[in-house]
């Protein structure tokens, strides 16, 4: 009896250790979402993360649940608010908020304007262009952007959602309208018990996605090694090997008109044909012509994937090149020829 | 293969219940054999053929040097041996280092020759077992070991798969003894094995693959971050080195135990040191103790006056440091720890060091306390130099120190490396405490301690599975 005692309380005293450390440490991921009726997934408000998928990111979801540099919903005046919308690419979990290609902008900006310039990180990872409607209109309008820019890739351009908890569009003949399926759903209901672990402690939420990583394709080369041999064939990488061509359904044409509508200004992150001259957009991959290297090579980690801190500069500085034009057009401002930044 | 792999734990799985099921001491030692060529193998198999040199020069050499009485012949044979193995690291480990050095001096004078250089890898462990071999040698020539007639025998102790690749540096006194005799652990070898596999895993992977993440980035790509952050990440490169070793080593004499063999400490908590001389009887004690037996003292030691002995500290620091890399900056973290050395030994005289504390009283929590920070301090400043990839990197380092600029994240970054030096301080503190690498084996409550081994062992095994393996730091040694 004694020893069954000693063994809970043993496992409780180390528990208690090893949490605070893995959580202070951020040795394993922290869970940094939260549920809200209206927007369904969201950024956890205050939150603190380290990231080392492919990079190194360290910041902060701030206390308005958008990462990072935090403004008031407020938006004073003179200021000349932007807002950032996309996918993992726009969130940018891999860089410091200072190497963002957003603060980078905000910087040029804000100097080469003379005024303040406020850039605002509400990418989300997964994010397609019907999340991004939603995502606009249920949370980032409140903050009365002057310009929304989206940055999509060649799979963005449709509208299923895969988070089983995000709004979703219905897109009814010439309406488009935003319902809530998952309101009252198994799946909430099962969150809501298990949230609060997730929440609270670091261990909970990493045997959480260990759970997920319980595939075969997954334990198999983890337990054996170079001994596993994987017979699949890797899918072709259609974004890498062949350009694809993209048309857009009545739907996405309608959500384009509306995000436009709204102080919308699209970016195309690879290279892509849009059979549709209706908008303009910019295609950032052409900041990468004539350059030397690869932005999405990670040579720390040893592995490619989204942009790296280089690829953020120029982004930044073909970003700010591009705004500066556009705001000046706008609000009428002198043009000013330093470029002191190229 | 990595003792932070699920398949050396698979290995393990398959090698112990064989190993135990063997009748006698020649199968046994046999199957041990295999299983460690099979381990060094699994990196490289083509490599196992310098294993297999080193063996069987210096097993026949040892003979011959044995069997030997005219001086010049033994010192012919010992000259053989020191040439084939030295000779091994010399291509191996510095030829390209020497070759770009002069050819950076000839390119001065207009000669190039990049046309040496040679497009090999540094084969895992080389440093360790040519030194262990070595010393097989050097002992039986200075008469102080018998050589061993068993060929099997002597080729498990040159590659005894627990301290193959990263030590503890073994001496054939130590360990060939124990290879003689049937191995059978003992429930007490049992008992410790698994708690220093286990604490040693939760120490390699939860403490010195985890620092090592953030040690990565930011000397990866030092001119991303400011002062502050460059500065944790050298206090985390201080923890990573000594957890990632350390958790190395213990895992390497649990597995031993387990195997019925006792592997020699090759750490005592160095970071609980009060002095530099007291740092090097606590770290790498396997190294430190080779280079002071079979260089420091061939030197002449001590015994040939104060100046002498302060070069031949130095030289022996400088050496070692070379022995860690074929690179410049480790000659500078090995003189550094020579100069550090030699003006601790003209401060402390004839006096001995005393190496372990007791409390007294808060004055001397106070000045023990001092004493260890100033130590760290000293040592952390040549961390600097063993981590960074060339001299320049350490000046841009070195300046981002001297002209501060502060970090909006100094405040994430002090949380980040306090968790570690605490976590870090707390294993050594009971270490320290209770002179045991296993201290949990001391809590009289057997469900308290297999409730604390259990958390250490699931906490570490979930991290390994959603992550990659981080080599260990010593393998490119």
């Amino acid at each position: 009896m004694k020893n069954i005692l000693g063994f809970i309380l043993g496992i409780i005293v180390c528990l208690i250790i090893v949490e605070a450390y893995v959580s202070n440490s951020f040795v394993m991921d922290k869970y940094i979402n939260d549920y809200d009726p209206e927007v369904g997934r969201i950024r956890r408000a205050n939150t603190e993360y380290v990231k080392f998928n492919e990079g190194f990111g360290i910041g902060k979801v701030n206390n308005l649940s958008y990462l990072n540099k935090e403004f008031a919903i407020e938006k004073s005046e003179n200021t000349i608010r932007i807002a950032l919308m996309g996918d993992s690419y726009v969130e940018s979990f891999q860089v410091f908020d200072r190497n963002y290609f957003g603060r980078i902008m905000e910087n040029i900006l804000s100097e080469k304007l003379n005024q303040t310039v406020e850039v605002m990180n509400f990418g989300r990872s997964g994010f397609d262009i019907g999340d991004c409607y939603v995502y606009y209109n249920t949370f980032v309008k409140k903050f009365n952007p002057d310009y929304v820019l989206y940055i999509f890739g060649a799979d963005d351009f449709k509208t299923r959602s895969s988070e089983p908890l995000l709004p979703i569009i219905s897109f009814q003949g010439t309406e488009l309208t935003i319902e809530r399926p998952y309101i009252d759903s198994k799946y909430l209901s099962k969150l809501k018990k298990s949230e609060p672990f997730l929440k609270y402690s670091t261990l909970v939420n990493s045997m959480n996605t260990g759970r997920k990583l319980l595939k075969k394709d997954y334990i198999l080369p983890q337990l054996f090694d170079k001994l596993y041999k994987n017979n699949e064939i890797p899918a072709e990488n259609n974004e890498i090997n062949n350009i694809p061509q993209i048309t857009f359904t009545p739907e996405i044409d309608l959500i384009l008109d509306q995000l436009e509508e709204a102080n919308g200004i699209f970016f195309i992150r690879s290279d892509i044909y849009i059979l549709n001259d209706k908008y303009t957009f910019n295609n950032i991959t052409q900041v990468f012509e004539n350059k030397e290297y690869n932005p999405h090579d990670w040579k720390i980690a040893k592995t490619t994937g989204h942009w790296n801190n280089q690829a953020h500069r120029d982004i930044g500085l073909y970003m700010a090149e591009k705004m500066e034009k556009i705001i000046r057009n706008t609000h009428g401002l002198a043009t000013n020829n330093t470029n002191k930044h190229e | 293969m990595l003792f932070n792999s699920f398949i050396f734990l698979i290995f393990l799985g398959v090698v112990l219940p064989i190993f135990y099921l063997l009748p006698n001491k020649k199968s046994k030692n046999l199957f041990l054999l295999f299983s460690s060529y099979f381990f060094y193998g699994y990196w490289d198999w083509k490599f196992c053929s310098l294993l297999a040199i080193s063996t069987i020069v210096d097993y026949y050499l040892g003979k011959k040097l044995f069997n030997e009485q005219r001086e010049k012949q033994r010192k012919i044979y010992l000259a053989m041996s020191m040439i084939v193995n030295l000779g091994l690291l010399g291509v191996f480990k510095y030829f390209n280092f020497f070759v770009d050095s002069f050819s950076n001096l000839t390119s001065n004078f207009g000669y190039d020759l990049d046309f040496l250089h040679l497009n090999i890898i540094l084969p895992v462990g080389i440093s360790f077992y040519t030194f262990q071999t070595m010393s097989y040698t050097i002992d039986i020539y200075k008469k102080q070991l018998e050589p061993t007639n068993s060929f099997i025998d002597f080729a498990l102790f040159v590659s005894f798969f627990p301290q193959l690749v990263a030590g503890p540096i073994e001496r054939a006194s130590n360990l060939l003894p124990q290879l003689h005799h049937k191995l059978a652990p003992n429930k007490e070898q049992i008992q410790k094995g698994i708690v220093l596999i286990i604490t040693g895993l939760f120490k390699k992977v939860m403490v010195g693959d985890t620092t090592g993440r953030y040690v990565d980035q930011l000397f990866g790509n030092p001119e991303l971050y400011k002062s502050p952050e460059l500065l944790a990440g050298l206090v985390l490169f201080s923890i990573q080195i000594y957890a990632d070793f350390s958790g190395y080593s213990n895992i390497a004499r649990g597995t031993a135990k387990l195997l019925g063999v006792e592997l020699m400490k090759n750490f005592e908590q160095p970071y609980l040191s009060t002095n530099i001389t007291e740092f090097w009887r606590r770290w790498h004690i396997s190294l430190s103790s080779w280079l002071k037996d079979y260089l420091y003292i061939s030197l002449g030691g001590n015994r040939k006056g104060k100046v002498r002995t302060y070069i031949n500290l130095f030289t022996t620091m400088l050496l070692g440091g070379l022995w860690h890399g074929a690179a410049w900056t480790f000659v500078i973290w090995g003189g550094l720890h020579g100069i550090y050395l030699a003006i601790h030994k003209a401060i402390l005289g004839n006096r001995k060091i005393n190496i372990s504390y007791r409390y007294t009283g808060i004055i001397s929590l106070l000045n023990f306390s001092v004493k260890c920070i100033f130590t760290n301090i000293l040592v952390l400043f040549t961390w600097l130099f063993f981590r960074v990839k060339s001299l320049s990197e350490a000046k841009y380092f070195l300046s981002k120190m001297i002209y501060w600029e502060s970090s909006e994240l100094t405040g994430i970054f002090i949380r980040i490396t306090l968790a570690f030096v605490l976590v870090n301080f707390l294993i050594d503190f009971f270490e320290y405490k209770t002179n045991k690498h296993t201290p949990v084996l001391l809590i009289p409550n057997f469900g308290f301690q297999y409730g604390i081994l259990l958390v250490l062992l699931g906490t570490t095994l979930l991290y390994m599975f959603q992550s990659t393996p981080l080599p260990f730091v010593y393998f490119q040694f």
